[in-house]
């Protein structure tokens, strides 16, 4: 699906607008742009680049150059032309007659097709289009050329390379909907894998991951449906990993640029078969299962066993984000979690989808070190507390009385040491009772119904 | 005299040899040629009296060939001749003696006697065939004419039916030779190639009988011009390489008979032949050194026997000659096919001195000859002596052998052979640390041609080259080569410390499961492997990935017996000869050993170290009842038991004393005790003075451990711990303590917390009042009563589905809760315990491995990630 066409984005870094050159060789360690590229699309690229465009963390006109080779290999030729521009060089000439090509070919598969778009443009006719049961009672309810069938999958992939996104996830839709009622081909064919791998990337370039209450696809769907089909085809196990890595990069955009993430993609993300991968071809990617860990609260059972398996894979893979994650939880050092924590935060000024996050990133790691800072300590000083957090005194005040406002921390703050003292009980020995006899009714009652159901049965037997 | 005797002998057996068959007509007509012959020659000296006899026994033969007589429709022309002669010489000599007797001479009465019964015998016999008689004094041409091209004929009927009967043989022989020589491949692929060759052989049997009749008329041709004289000029280039061939096949023939005497008949001849061989090419060479060579592998076929080391040497040096020979003929014939190659690998086939049948015996070759310097350290009994050392000597050798062949093969581009070279090289080279071969490759150019010595560089990252081995045998496709090159592979990264990929490489190839499936050497060879990635965690200080592995090796005194260093000596186990004979077959060489006393003490040593502290935390929370060493425990009872306690002897005692000082917490003593083991001297055999730092890291480990101990034991004597008192009581720094304290508090393994300036431990202890204990206890008593129901009800009605789900019940929360998102845990748990039994048998005793249902990459990896949690090598552990 993509190359690797940023080979020469790399090697000259020049000094860029904001950045001495010493940092910018700091921050550069910890960009992964370039391990990702290969598992993304060509188009999916462009976002990332412009992204490292902003951050200035490589010569500007480097970027643009590597853009160019993408640009090559698609239509969007007015783009390329704008870029060099942009660079200052001459448009070639065979661009611009591409061009003229490139809409020739445009118009020339639109109409072809034409028939069944007019078809789709109506209501009416597309709830007709869904009765149908297979391609030929489509064809023939319609009058259509099969060949205008396949012609569809065509004209999307033009308007795909043109940057179209939104028409080619439309027309994908339609085709997908269309083929998948036909009965007769239960089985994925290769063209219809390709399709739903150009769906997803449509809905990724246009950004639709929101909830859409009209039952309509959106990205996280076509991922599991993506993941479904990697579970049940007959690929080679080579092949089908390579899929399943690519579809773990894409999977990124949903998780991390869109507004709500939902839980089903994060299982997805964090399930057993994914972090497998992820250790087999892409460990970088466990800077992203660790970014998860930290950002979304609700995973916090996962912590453990996935704290575990980073670790395992420390010889493999370990950046701040990982790193921070083993200090806490496995080494329990405070100071060296405070340190990569600093870190983070240059992590996240490179990372294109860690980017926006930095904030909310923040405050949830410093939520898990005082957390854990909390479960092994009697009484903590305040001031003890904001070194560790990165914050001042104050702040630090401020921040643990808005915790224990909301709740989340069971302690009273002792201001006149300006000490927190933590309520700590004991287990009870109530609760331990109630904990090992709650469920001996249930157990006793399902005793007696079985007794009765055996007494009931031999009954029957005898008469 | 002895050697004269010797020879007659073998010329008599040369002639029995050429057993001829004859139908029985043919036979009796020979017998009458014979018989002319004789009496041809008692007529021209004039024995009357024999010839009488002859012709007597003539006639009666010509009336035993009766039948044969009505069908032609008379007797047979040289008989017609004959007597036709012999009336001739009859009448002649007749009138001789008529004459003398006019003269006034006689004879000698006996012979004028014999001579006037001749006569009147002939006269009387002859009347029966006046026909024919009369019939050859009208034309005798015809009978002339006839009668040569009958004794032509017949001479070469003879001659081709022995030439028949020779190359049938010849073809019978090559298919004995071939198999002999293939004796040593066992591989399939090798089988079904032998079947074509044996097809291959049938028909060049056919092609054989031309070409040999041909070349017998043409050795006549020779032999009759080498009467002329100066024969040898004229002749064709193409006919000398052909009769060579004939010449080195009939002296090849002679091996595997009676009294065939190697050295001084058959390599001498040979090495002549040789000479000439030098004009016509590289292919007629090679085909005499393969003779020669399959001549010195005779008598080496014995399982337990392997080749005298002189002999092996001289094979060696010969297959070294054919080495660059067939480079050369690879070069001629690259350089010759061009257009018609799929012509000439059609006829190639068919040659038995084809380049690539040649090839492939050249393979066979160098695979023999190192299976035989294997054979020959494995059975060499005395380690130390001497011949060892020279035999190990000559590994070098081997060595450069397989690396020169390897460079060919990589050069030719012929995946199935260079991939069982990469596969004898890579088993030449695994188990020896870089150092090692580092030096012998420094050592080796030294006896090397200048030119060649820039490819005796042992490779920086011998890993990488490993894995480029493993990569060409991969090309293969041959299971059990593949699994074996994994496994070497997997050995040497663990030899060089390189734990995790070596366990990945295990894991992802779901080697666990394979080996259960494998022959006995792969199974050894996966058992060494498990070692080999044990002592490698151990140096590297992963302590509970150590025990596991090492566990599985040493466990109920088997590591002998499943690293196949040594006989098993069960005392109450009865083996067959049988069995014993094959546990002697695949025993390791000794220089490729593992150190028992090394893997046992690394295994103990990490035994005390996990096992001590949970002694420790099982004294103060009795619900927990896991042990992890057993042989640690049972040592340590031992220990307890003891009246008197002597120094310790062994280096199982030193580290059973050394847990036993663990258990008060005083490392210091505990470090003491294990400071004088052997093992720190071995550990590392890439570069033995790391063992100084292994044993510093183990004894920062022993600290630790003795820390948590030492908290286990005394924190509930204790209000509270100051961080300094610890630091100094463990020599350990502040941010250990701190985090192995904190880690402790974590888990809840004690009930403390810090106080706000982290440094006192403050310890709460939980003193539950009489009234609550009791009600704990009641309601303890309480789950046992509903369980104890379940059960009888369960008893009762033959079980019901709630029996599971209400046991497992609890059991699942807790799981649920401690491995969270493995869930599942439970299931997966219950498939990880189904270890299979480790048979005691002969072949069936090796590497019994857990099963895993879940297959394939995904899964393998999953199950290694997850794996340490349960004891991630179960490989070889017997149930």
């Amino acid at each position: 699906m993509a190359g690797d066409p940023v080979g020469q984005a790399e090697g000259e870094e020049v000094r860029a607008p904001q950045l001495t050159v010493e940092q910018a060789q700091e921050l550069v360690q910890f960009d992964l742009s370039m391990r990702m590229v290969p598992f993304l699309d060509r188009h999916l690229i462009f976002p990332v680049f412009n992204f490292l465009q902003e951050t200035g963390l490589y010569n500007t006109t480097a970027i643009q150059r590597a853009q160019l080779v993408l640009l090559a290999e698609t239509n969007m030729i007015d783009w390329a032309l704008e870029t060099y521009t942009l660079i200052g060089e001459e448009q070639p000439q065979e661009l611009i007659e591409r061009r003229d090509m490139v809409l020739e070919q445009l118009e020339d598969s639109r109409a072809k097709v034409l028939p069944l778009l007019e078809i789709l443009e109506e209501e009416e006719k597309v709830q007709r289009v869904a009765a149908c049961k297979s391609i030929d009672e489509l064809c023939q309810t319609f009058e259509l050329d099969p060949t205008v069938i396949d012609g569809l999958v065509h004209y999307a992939k033009l308007q795909y390379d043109c940057g179209n996104y939104t028409l080619s996830g439309e027309l994908l839709k339609h085709y997908r909907s269309m083929i998948s009622q036909d009965t007769e081909r239960p089985v994925m064919t290769s063209k219809q894998v390709s399709c739903i791998w150009g769906s997803l990337a449509s809905f990724i370039l246009n950004r639709e991951f929101e909830e859409a209450t009209d039952g309509a696809e959106r990205a996280a769907d076509v991922i599991f449906k993506i993941n479904d089909f990697l579970d049940t085809t007959k690929m080679s196990k080579k092949e089908v990993l390579l899929q399943r890595t690519w579809l773990l990069h894409w999977s990124l955009f949903p998780i991390f640029t869109a507004e709500k993430v939902e839980v089903k993609l994060l299982d997805f993300f964090l399930n057993e078969k994914s972090l497998s991968c992820i250790s087999l071809s892409c460990p970088h990617l466990f800077r992203y299962v660790a970014s998860c860990l930290i950002l979304q609260k609700r995973l916090k059972h996962l912590m453990k066993d996935t704290v575990w398996i980073i670790q395992h894979e420390s010889a493999v893979y370990s950046d701040p984000v990982t790193r921070f994650l083993l200090a806490l939880y496995v080494d329990m050092d405070f100071d060296e979690a405070q340190l990569e924590l600093q870190k983070c935060e240059k992590v996240c000024k490179v990372d294109y989808f860690l980017s926006r996050h930095w904030a909310e990133f923040q405050e949830n790691a410093r939520l898990l070190i005082f957390e854990t800072y909390c479960r092994i300590h009697q009484c903590i000083n305040i001031g003890m507390i904001a070194t560790k957090l990165n914050m001042e005194a104050e702040e630090a005040e401020v921040w643990i009385v808005k915790l224990i406002q909301n709740a989340k921390l069971d302690a009273r703050i002792d201001s006149e040491k300006s000490r927190v003292v933590m309520s700590k009980a004991p287990p009870s020995v109530y609760q331990q009772v109630i904990e090992k006899t709650k469920n001996l009714s249930f157990r006793s009652t399902m005793l007696l119904s079985n007794l009765e159901k055996r007494e009931k049965e031999m009954r029957n037997n005898t008469t | 005299m002895a050697r004269w005797a010797e020879a007659s002998s073998s010329e008599d057996e040369g002639v029995t040899q050429r057993r001829v068959v004859r139908s029985h007509t043919d036979k009796k007509n020979e017998q009458m040629l014979e018989q002319i012959k004789v009496m041809k020659n008692h007529m021209k000296i004039d024995d009357f009296a024999n010839t009488i006899t002859d012709y007597e026994t003539l006639l009666k033969m010509l009336d035993k060939l009766r039948t044969q007589v009505e069908a032609d429709g008379g007797p047979p022309k040289q008989f017609v001749k004959a007597i036709a002669a012999l009336e001739d010489y009859v009448e002649k000599t007749h009138e001789k003696i008529q004459e003398k007797k006019s003269k006034g001479e006689k004879l000698p009465e006996n012979k004028a006697k014999a001579f006037n019964t001749l006569r009147s015998k002939v006269k009387k016999g002859n009347k029966n065939y006046q026909d024919d008689l009369s019939q050859l004094r009208a034309n005798p041409e015809d009978f002339q004419s006839e009668e040569e091209q009958m004794d032509s004929a017949s001479e070469a009927a003879s001659d081709g039916a022995a030439s028949d009967a020779s190359s049938s043989e010849e073809g019978d022989e090559d298919l004995v030779r071939e198999r002999k020589m293939l004796r040593w491949l066992i591989t399939p692929e090798k089988l079904a190639e032998r079947e074509k060759k044996a097809e291959v052989a049938k028909a060049k049997e056919a092609e054989n009988k031309e070409k040999d009749q041909a070349k017998r008329a043409r050795k006549k041709d020779k032999a009759e011009e080498g009467q002329k004289g100066a024969a040898h000029q004229r002749k064709g280039v193409a006919e000398l390489r052909l009769e060579l061939t004939t010449k080195v096949t009939e002296i090849a023939q002679q091996r595997g008979r009676r009294g065939f005497d190697r050295k001084a008949a058959y390599m001498e001849k040979l090495q002549k032949l040789l000479v000439h061989a030098a004009k016509h090419g590289p292919l007629e060479q090679l085909y005499i050194y393969a003779s020669m060579v399959s001549a010195d592998f005779d008598n080496t076929g014995s399982a337990f026997a392997a080749m005298k080391i002189e002999m092996w040497n001289e094979a060696l040096q010969k297959v070294n000659k054919m080495l660059p020979l067939l480079i050369e003929s690879y070069n001629l014939m690259k350089s010759n096919t061009g257009d018609d190659k799929a012509a000439a690998g059609e006829t190639d086939l068919e040659d038995p001195k084809s380049h690539p049948r040649l090839q492939d015996l050249f393979l066979s070759f160098v695979e023999k000859l190192d299976d035989e310097l294997y054979k020959a350290l494995q059975f060499n009994s005395d380690v130390y002596g001497s011949e060892y050392h020279e035999i190990l000597g000559n590994s070098s050798k081997c060595l450069v052998l397989l690396n020169r062949t390897l460079r060919y093969f990589e050069e030719v581009q012929e995946p199935q052979q260079l991939g069982s070279i990469a596969a004898r090289l890579m088993e030449q080279l695994y188990y020896k640390p870089d150092t090692l071969n580092q030096r012998v490759y420094e050592a080796i150019p030294h006896t090397m041609p200048d030119e060649s010595k820039a490819h005796w560089v042992w490779p920086d990252d011998s890993k990488a080259y490993m894995g480029k081995l493993c990569h060409y045998v991969w090309a293969t496709g041959d299971v059990r080569l593949r699994r074996r090159a994994c496994l070497c592979q997997a050995y040497h990264l663990a030899l060089h410390d390189c734990f995790q990929p070596a366990r990945d490489l295990l894991h992802l190839g779901n080697f666990q499961e394979q080996a259960a499936e494998s022959d006995v050497h792969t199974q050894i060879l996966y058992n060494r492997v498990i070692g080999q990635i044990g002592l490698s965690a151990f140096r590297l200080g992963k302590i509970t990935e150590a025990h596991n592995c090492l566990m599985d090796v040493c466990q109920y005194n088997k590591g002998r017996e499943l690293l196949a260093q040594g006989l098993s000596y069960a005392k109450n186990m009865e083996r067959s000869q049988e069995q014993e004979r094959a546990e002697r077959q695949r025993q390791l060489p000794y220089h490729m050993h593992i150190n028992l006393e090394v893997l046992e003490s690394a295994q103990h040593i990490c035994a005390m170290l996990l096992e001590v502290p949970n002694m420790a935390m099982q004294a103060i929370d009795p619900s927990n009842k896991r042990v992890i060493s057993k042989v640690l425990r049972r040592a340590l009872e031992a220990y307890d038991k003891q009246q008197y306690t002597g120094p310790p002897e062994t280096a199982k005692d030193s580290v059973v004393a050394a847990a036993k000082d663990l258990q008060r917490g005083d490392w210091a003593k505990a470090c003491a005790q294990l400071e004088g083991l052997q093992l720190w001297h071995h550990i590392d055999t890439n570069h033995p003075e790391n063992g100084e730092k292994v044993k510093a890291m183990i004894t920062e480990k022993m600290k630790v451990e003795a820390l948590r101990t030492y908290l286990f034991s005394y924190a509930s004597i204790y209000d509270a711990f100051h961080l300094d008192q610890l630091v100094q009581m463990f020599s350990l720094d502040e941010r250990t303590v701190h985090s192995t304290i904190s880690k402790m508090m974590i888990k809840e393994e004690i009930t403390a917390f810090w106080d706000e300036s982290s440094k006192y431990v403050l310890v709460q202890h939980v003193e539950p009042t009489p009234l609550q204990r009791l009600a704990i206890t009641l309601a303890e008593r309480a789950v046992q009563a509903v369980e104890n129901n379940e059960r009888l009800v369960d008893l009762k009605s033959g079980g019901f589905a709630f029996k599971d789900g209400a046991r497992a019940q609890p059991g699942l929360a807790t799981e649920a809760k401690g491995k969270g998102r493995l869930g599942k845990g439970f299931d997966m748990k219950a498939d990880m315990k189904g270890a299979k039994g480790k048979g005691r048998g002969k072949g069936s005793s090796f590497g019994s491995s857990t099963v895993r249902r879940a297959a394939g990459w995904e899964n393998a990896r999953a199950g290694a990630l997850r794996g340490t949690q349960r004891g991630w090598s179960t490989g070889i552990r017997a149930a």
